[in-house]
Formats: structure tokens, C-alpha cells, sequence
């Protein structure tokens, strides 16, 4: 950059002379829109919940009195809800005149004692959360006083007269609210809690850990998902354990959900018409989980009427592509579950060769029809046999997509052997998931490896239409274990399949070389896929915008935003676009792990792309490319980005004249 | 700086927050720009610092330093910017199909020759010599509250003031060397 031109001046470098050059430059304003833009970050930073709350945590010589601990602990509720925004915990506590308090959750709230504590407990776990922590006693100031570690709660035991009521939600497997078997180790009542169905379990006799005198828990049933609950347990110990009782059992009578449970109309033709609606959803969802917009017959039998059987031919059932046609009977039942729910439960009937079967599936929707839960059952009729398979694509003119010449999994093995190149190639295959749990060894996801974990590996692009089983989880045929960890899926995730794809993706993926020491090699022969489409894709319908990956299953809004952002990269065809949080990339895309560095822990884009043509079509033979966008770049039209050029982090940035 | 802003924003206003904001949002972009020397990351130090300060005001003791305390988050947060910048290689990539949503910001105003070569003269010091020189000329600060700022003692910050007033000389006779 040339220096700018300096006109003749003799005088030294007067403190005047600096004063009105530094004044000069003191002209400079913010650009317009930064305050605006740190308003937006302030807000998302409080709405997001990253807010962290960094009073410190003290440890076991910790002296802060108990009074001050509850001081603190009020403090931060009452701060957290400022202004009406939820800035800190995901809870708020509000004061009330007649002694009690509120706690709202959101979801819901109830009142409680408002002499007792509240802490902070958030934690996820498989299915469910803890919450929050209430109670007579604060928590030791080695649990912690803002967020209170759960596993340190439960380590203790209750104090002489304590009470301690841990909130929080779960999720039952395979049974719900409605049906879930008593305790056997307690007593089981049902009452209905904040119009909900709800299961109180007295497991009073089983808390000899905690020394406790009482312990009661409430499972209240979720509007929204049958399947799971909120949970209030209760534990106390004498003196007061009636007090305590009474204490919890007005806090529940208090519990409401917010919006309240809706009733059912009285009408049994609204019942229909939301059960119809529901059927015809859960065949739009099917057709598109398997990438069969006409094929996916497997719901579209159902009549129109309940309690009318149609007969009907299927190609696919729940576990995927039958191969054939079977001839079915189809049929739904509608009832009323309480004043909540409508129960749907659709059935196929099939009977092939003298043997009969059954698969049946029950919906449960409310009053709007939302589906709230499904219990399968069954899978669905055998396989027709299968016709032999092709061993090569069928002749005519060759197939292609976004360029790529389409190949069989054959010859894409043969690439592979020949030693692996990381050209993007695009394979026609039959993809599917053995179903079956396995017990895996600890992973650390934390750390970057391409291979296929554990779960992952029972998932084959075949070459010919193979139906895995709990017995028989590897394919005869020919296939890859294709890593779709990162991939843009045009169909449904194969948790079963099989389902004719093409998959787009590359051997000898750039970031081997961060594999574990001594792996790299076999990382180099995975087929990391960027994008599977439906077998029967259109080359045009190609081009349109990747689905978003993430890396915990989670839903990722649309991802229009990041390939805008990077319009002004010159030619580039998008294939996978994934959503993580800037503190996963170490695992993800480990070249870019210093970006936390840069702009904290948010959310970041990554687009995996090629180079294109100007009229978008690709020449090959090309390489993935990898962008790596924050959010808060979008968010602020910053015209930069990250990419990942042979292994280093390097920023692009455009100006736009 | 009004105070009644502070003691509000400690407690959880953000209303407040705003307002302080709005009314420190040129100096603390003017200070960023001096010690980083570029407007994105000048842009960038000044939501970093004020996201910052929002999340920790409430750890503020005295409310009276507020400026000198906002002043210190400017100076880390600049630090911070430029150190991560420094790792990496900018591509720049010249488009110029597009004129109608243009966001760049726009260059700061500097109208005389004598601030071109400052600016120019500035860009070849240290990142820390620029904060003290930005903290002094710009802000206008006294050694104590710079002194409070950079978190030395004040013969400290008085010798730095010193040789990167040097150092800024020097750079500065250079520029005209090579007008």
C-alpha cells in the first residue's frame, strides 16, 4: 500500500502539531449501525442463555454464610428477569405478597415457600434435565451458589428438619404418563396435576440414603409429548416431615402449565378431521424420510374413515423398501384418552403365503391435533425376494450429477484400493442401518476422527438392495461404510432403508492427517460423504440448497444465510452446509478449532463446496473446499470468512465497490 | 458519563446499558481504531468490549472508574483482536458486481495530511505503544488514569508514554522522509 503523500512542512513535531493530527483522527465516528449491532449481540447473548455467570464458585474453605449464599442466589433471579428478558438461569422467581414465591420455567410454574432457596441446577442428561434445586438449606458452598452442581446435591444427605425439592424433566422409553407401570418399589397414585395426567410415586420407604422422612415424586405429563414428564421430587427429613408434605403437595396443587392443556371438543368429527390430518402428515414425513415422493405408500393406504378397512398394495412398510408389492388391509380406529387426547391407532394387515401379520401404530394427538406421541409396533410385511441385482448402472447415456459422473460402489471401491484420491466422486448405491444397538466402548467426541464411530459403522452404502438385520448387519455384497456424520441429506436418515441414493463424497479427506497417531491411513480410506440426494434426483433438482447437518441430530435453521453470506466467493456449488458450535470445531474441522479464539463460543456455519463454473457447473476433477462463517458475521454483513486451505485457517474477505 | 446509567446497568438494566452504549460507542470505536489501525477490527474490539462489559458490570466496585474500567476492556479487547489476526493470512477477493448493499464502513474522516501520517506512522508501532498514545492524545487521559487502565504502576506508564512518543517521532519523521 503506497504511503500517502506528505506536503512540505518544516516544522518539528510539535505537541500542538500532534494534538490537532491525534484531533484529526479523533474525527473518526463508529460506523453506522455498530451501536445497533452491539445492541443485537447483547440481546442474543442474553436470549441464547450464554450469558455466563461468573460469580466464583468456592471452594470447600469457602465462608460465605448461608444467609449470604440465599442472598446471592435470590439476587441473580431477581436480576435475571430485568426488563421481562430471561438474561440468566432458564427460570425466573418472583416474589409474592403472601409469602410465597413463583418459580417460572417457562413451560410452567408453581408457587413455593418463599423462605426457601433456589438454585440454579441446570444439567442435560439423556432424556431429560435437572433444573433447578429449592429448598429449606443452601446448598453447601462447595455445590456451588448461582449454578448448583447436581451430583454434589445428590451426594448429600438431608439435615435434621431440611426439605428439598429438585425440578426437572425426563422421558419415558416406550411407555408413557398414561400407562407407565406403578412403582414396585413405592407406592403409585395418579392424580391430575396442572390438568395434566401425573403419577405420584411414594418412595418414602427407599430413601434411607438421604435419612429421609419423606420422599415423593411427581411426574406430570407434558402437553406437548406424552412421552415425557416434569418431575418434582420432594425429600425430607424430621422434624417436619408433615409440614414438608403439606409444603409439596400445595406446591403441586399450585403447578400450571403455560398455556394450559387444551380440552377435546365434544364433537367426534373434529377428532376425525385432525386424526385425517395427522395420517396425511405422517405420510408427507415418511415419503420424504425415504426420498420417495410417490413410492412411499406405506401410510397412504389408510382410508379416508376410521373403522372402514380398504384393501391396498404396498411397495414400502416402517422398515423401508419391500422390494415388491403386497397386497394389505389398512384400517384406523379413533378414541378419546381422557379429555386430552385423541388415540389414533392405524393397522396393516397382510397375509402372504397362508401367514399372517399385523403392524400397528397409535397416535396420540390434543386438541389441535398435534401429535404428542407414537407407539410401532411390529415391522412391517417381509420382503418381496429379491430380483438379482445389477452389478453395473444400467446402460444408456451416462448419468451425472453437478458434473460429477455417477459411478457404482463397485467402482468407487476400486478407486479406493487403487489408492485414494480426494476428488469428489458421486456413487449409486442402496443405503441402509443395520437396526441394532450396539454396546459401544467410550468415545470421546471431543476428539477428530473420521473413522466411523461405533453406530455408525452398522450404516453400508451397498451396490445391490440388501435388507440388514439384527442377524445379519454386514452386507454379502459389495459396500462402503460411508461417514454421513457431516453430510447434507436429501432423504431421511437410512435408519433402516435400504434406499437407492447417490452419494456425493471423497476418500482421503484433507483433515486424515488429524486422525488419531498411527489411524491416518485408514482414515484416508473412509468415503466422507457431503450430500446424499435420492437416487432418482433430476441434475437440476441438485443444485438446490443443502439441508443442514448438525452434529447432535438438532434441528439448524435454514441454511439460506451462510450461502448467502458467501455469494461473493466466486463460483462456488454448495454440497453440504452443517451447523456446530464454534467450541466443537477441535472434533470437526480441527484446522478451524482457533476460531473459538476469535469470536467466542457461537454457533458457526460450515460450508463444504466446489469450485464451480459460472454457469454452476462443475469441470472436474475438483476438491471439497471448506468456508467456516459465525454467526454474528451474517448476523452483521461482515464480508469475510474463514476457509481451510491445505490445512490452515486463512480469512477471505471481499469488498464490495 | 452519567452515573445514574452505571449504577442502573449494575444492577441488570440493559435499558441503561443501551444508553451507555449510545453514548461511548465513537470513543471506545476511536480508541479501538488507534491501537488496532484497521476499521473491522476496530469494529469488532468495540461489540467484544462492550459485550464484555455488559456481561461483567455487575462485578464493578467502584461505578466513579467506569471509564477507566471500560478503557481497560477497550485495550485487552484490541490485544486480543490483533493477536488473533495475526495468525492467519487475509485473502482479500475483489468483487464488484454488487453496489447496492455495500455495508463497509465507511473510511474515518481524516482531512488533514498531518493525521494521514500519523495514522500511517501509528500503524508501524506496537500494538501497546499505539494504546498508550491512543489513551493520551486521544482520550485525553492523565498518567494515573492511564496508569489505572494498563494496570501499572504510573512511573510506568509514564516511561512507555515516553518512549512510544519516541518511537511515534520516529515513525513520524519517517513519513515525511518519505513524502
Amino acid at each position: 500500500m503506497a504511503r500517502p503523500t506528505l506536503s512540505s512542512s518544516p516544522d518539528p513535531w510539535s505537541d500542538a502539531r500532534l494534538d490537532a493530527a491525534f484531533a484529526a483522527l479523533a474525527d473518526a465516528g463508529a460506523p453506522p449501525g455498530l451501536a445497533a449491532a452491539i445492541r443485537d449481540r447483547l440481546d442474543a447473548d442474553g436470549a441464547s442463555g450464554s450469558r455466563r455467570l461468573r460469580l466464583p464458585r468456592l471452594g470447600r474453605a469457602g465462608t460465605v454464610a448461608l444467609v449470604g449464599a440465599l442472598a446471592v442466589v435470590v439476587g441473580v433471579a431477581a436480576w435475571s428477569t430485568i426488563g421481562g428478558q430471561l438474561l440468566g438461569p432458564g427460570f425466573t422467581v418472583s416474589r409474592g405478597g403472601d409469602g410465597s414465591s413463583t418459580f417460572d420455567a417457562g413451560e410452567f410454574r408453581f408457587s413455593f415457600p418463599a423462605a426457601w432457596s433456589v438454585g440454579d441446577a441446570r444439567t442435560v442428561f439423556s432424556g431429560g434435565s435437572v433444573i433447578a434445586v429449592l429448598g429449606t438449606s443452601s446448598m453447601e458452598p462447595r455445590c456451588g451458589i448461582v449454578h448448583v452442581d447436581i451430583n454434589c446435591v445428590y451426594e448429600r444427605r438431608l439435615d435434621p428438619g431440611e426439605v428439598r425439592v429438585i425440578v426437572g424433566t425426563a422421558t419415558y422409553r416406550g411407555t408413557t404418563v398414561l400407562d407407565r407401570p406403578d412403582s414396585e418399589t413405592g407406592i403409585t397414585t395418579r392424580p391430575t396435576v396442572g390438568g395434566m395426567p401425573a403419577i405420584l410415586d411414594d418412595q418414602t420407604a427407599t430413601a434411607g440414603y438421604y435419612l429421609a422422612d419423606l420422599n415423593l415424586l411427581w411426574s406430570i405429563g407434558r402437553p406437548h409429548s406424552l412421552g415425557s414428564v416434569v418431575r418434582i421430587e420432594v425429600l425430607a427429613r424430621e422434624p417436619g416431615a408433615a409440614d414438608a408434605r403439606a409444603a409439596a403437595e400445595a406446591l403441586v396443587a399450585s403447578f400450571a402449565y403455560t398455556p394450559p392443556p387444551a380440552t377435546l371438543p365434544p364433537d367426534r368429527e373434529d377428532g376425525i378431521r385432525v386424526a385425517r390430518l395427522a395420517i396425511d402428515q405422517a405420510d408427507a414425513d415418511f415419503r420424504r424420510g425415504w426420498g420417495q415422493a410417490a413410492g412411499g405408500n406405506h401410510y397412504s393406504c389408510q382410508p379416508d374413515d376410521p373403522d372402514v378397512p380398504a384393501a391396498a398394495t404396498i411397495t414400502f412398510s416402517a422398515g423401508g423398501d419391500l422390494g415388491g408389492e403386497v397386497p394389505v388391509t389398512c384400517s384406523w380406529t379413533l378414541e378419546r384418552e381422557g379429555d386430552l387426547f385423541w388415540r389414533v391407532a392405524l393397522r396393516v394387515d397382510w397375509s402372504i403365503a397362508g401367514a399372517g401379520g399385523r403392524y400397528t401404530e397409535t397416535l396420540w394427538l390434543d386438541a389441535a391435533g398435534a401429535v404428542v406421541h407414537v407407539r410401532q409396533a411390529g415391522e412391517g410385511p417381509p420382503m418381496v425376494p429379491a430380483t438379482p441385482a445389477p452389478t453395473a448402472l444400467p446402460t444408456g447415456p451416462a448419468r451425472s450429477v453437478l458434473g460429477l459422473d455417477v459411478i457404482t460402489v463397485e467402482a468407487a471401491i476400486a478407486r479406493r484400493d487403487a489408492g485414494p484420491s480426494p476428488e469428489e466422486i458421486a456413487v449409486l448405491g442402496w443405503v441402509a442401518t443395520a437396526p441394532v444397538t450396539l454396546r459401544c466402548a467410550y468415545t470421546d467426541r471431543t476428539l477428530f476422527d473420521l473413522r466411523p464411530w461405533c453406530q455408525e459403522s452398522l450404516t453400508h452404502l451397498m451396490r445391490d438392495p440388501e435388507r440388514l438385520t439384527a442377524d445379519v448387519i454386514q452386507p454379502a455384497g459389495p459396500s462402503l461404510n460411508p461417514l454421513l456424520r457431516e453430510a447434507s441429506l436429501d432423504v431421511g436418515h437410512p435408519t433402516v432403508g435400504p434406499v437407492e441414493v447417490i452419494v456425493i463424497g471423497h476418500f482421503d479427506d484433507p483433515r486424515s492427517g488429524a486422525c488419531p497417531a498411527g489411524e491416518e491411513a485408514e482414515c484416508r480410506l473412509v468415503f466422507v460423504a457431503e450430500r446424499v440426494l435420492a437416487a432418482d434426483t433430476a441434475a437440476e433438482d441438485a443444485l438446490t440448497l443443502p439441508r443442514p447437518w448438525t452434529r447432535d441430530g438438532s434441528a439448524a435453521p435454514s441454511a439460506t444465510s451462510p450461502i448467502e453470506h458467501l455469494r461473493y466467493v466466486p463460483n462456488l456449488m454448495p454440497l453440504s452446509v452443517g451447523r456446530v458450535p464454534a467450541s466443537s470445531l477441535a472434533a470437526v474441522e480441527p484446522a478451524a478449532a482457533a476460531i473459538e479464539a476469535d469470536v467466542g463460543d457461537v454457533d458457526v456455519w460450515i460450508v463444504r463446496a466446489l469450485p464451480a463454473t459460472e454457469g454452476g457447473v462443475l469441470v472436474g476433477p475438483w476438491t471439497i473446499r471448506t468456508y467456516v462463517v459465525p454467526d454474528p458475521w451474517i448476523a452483521q454483513g461482515e464480508q469475510r470468512a474463514y476457509e481451510v486451505v491445505d490445512g490452515r485457517l486463512e480469512v477471505i474477505a471481499w469488498i464490495i465497490d | 458519563m452519567d452515573r445514574s446509567n452505571v449504577d442502573a446497568a449494575r444492577s441488570g438494566d440493559r435499558s441503561a446499558f443501551d444508553g451507555i452504549v449510545r453514548t461511548e460507542v465513537d470513543r471506545v470505536y476511536r480508541l479501538a481504531l488507534a491501537i488496532t489501525g484497521n476499521e473491522t477490527d476496530a469494529a469488532d474490539t468495540t461489540q467484544e468490549a462492550f459485550l464484555h462489559a455488559w456481561r461483567h458490570v455487575r462485578e464493578l466496585r467502584d461505578p466513579d472508574r467506569f471509564d477507566a474500567w471500560l478503557g481497560r476492556i477497550v485495550v485487552n479487547q484490541a490485544r486480543m483482536v490483533l493477536r488473533s489476526r495475526r495468525r492467519r493470512l487475509v485473502r482479500e477477493i475483489a468483487v464488484s458486481d454488487v453496489a447496492a448493499d455495500a455495508g463497509r464502513p465507511p473510511v474515518p474522516a481524516v482531512a488533514t495530511d498531518d493525521a494521514l501520517a500519523l495514522r500511517a506512522a501509528l500503524a508501524r508501532l506496537p500494538a501497546d505503544q499505539r494504546a498508550i498514545l491512543g489513551l493520551r492524545h486521544l482520550e485525553g487521559r492523565g498518567i494515573a488514569e492511564i496508569a489505572a487502565i494498563l494496570a501499572v504502576p504510573e512511573g510506568t506508564a509514564k516511561s512507555r508514554l515516553f518512549a512510544a512518543r519516541r518511537a511515534l517521532e520516529a515513525e513520524l519523521a519517517e513519513e515525511v522522509a518519505d513524502g
